[in-house]
């Protein structure tokens, strides 16, 4: 069926209008009478030029992107970004458990750190009631003892002076 | 009509000389059927512009 078979379409009544206003200026007349005219050469090449114009624009235009195309487009990326999300929420458990595990060994540091204190001040205050203790027998223990001073020497003192020398009382 | 523009030289050709609808171009073209009467329209007046408005020879060059 060709292109101006008048079966295969209907036109509004303002395009038949407006394609004889059309005919009329550019002095084609009526569709009888173009026909009736011999075409020139010239007509020849610029109906050729213009078939092939429009067959090139037709297959060469770009058609519009569909939403087939455009979701094909997008899956890559909504791919990569599922796949950032779920290794966002992977690290996002991990520094939690992290953080969990860091209170729990600080708390149990600081648990530590008492309990040996506790223990420090206990043996501090034990030994000093040993002392104390010490300290009441040795008291108790000699009492009429008194005190003397004791001064080490290393060796016996051999030459004593005439001063000191005991001799014995002539009778 | 050798001087208008491509766009609306093959536009008004398949109209005026091929007899096509506004919808037949569409298909051909590619595009939308209110772009081929806005070139139609167009070039109706590029015409109008060129040709002798005093009503002097119409020629198809």
């Amino acid at each position: 069926m060709s292109w101006s078979d008048p079966a295969r379409r209907f036109e509004p009544a303002e395009d038949v209008q407006l394609r004889a206003e059309l005919r009329d200026l550019l002095g084609l007349g009526a569709s009888a009478a173009v026909q009736a005219v011999e075409p020139t050469t010239e007509l020849k090449a610029l109906a050729d030029d213009l078939r092939r114009e429009a067959l090139r624009r037709s297959r060469t235009q770009r058609r519009r992107p569909t939403w087939g195309l455009l979701a094909a487009a997008a899956l890559p990326l909504l791919a990569a970004l599922a796949g950032l999300g779920n290794w966002g929420i992977q690290q996002k458990h991990r520094a939690d458990d992290l953080a969990v595990q860091a209170q729990r060994q600080e708390q149990e540091l600081t648990r530590l750190a008492a309990t040996h204190a506790t223990e420090v001040a206990r043996e501090r205050q034990a030994k000093e009631e040993v002392q104390q203790k010490l300290q009441l027998a040795s008291r108790r223990s000699s009492p009429k003892a008194e005190p003397y001073l004791v001064i080490p020497v290393e060796k016996p003192l051999k030459g004593v002076s005439d001063e000191f020398q005991r001799v014995k009382q002539k009778p | 009509m050798r001087l208008l523009s491509p766009t609306f030289r093959e536009a008004l050709w398949l109209f005026v000389v091929e007899g096509l609808s506004i919808r037949e171009i569409a298909e051909i073209l590619d595009i939308p059927e209110a772009t081929v009467k806005t070139r139609i329209h167009r070039a109706k007046a590029q015409l109008k512009e060129q040709l002798n408005p005093a009503g002097g020879v119409h020629v198809l060059v």
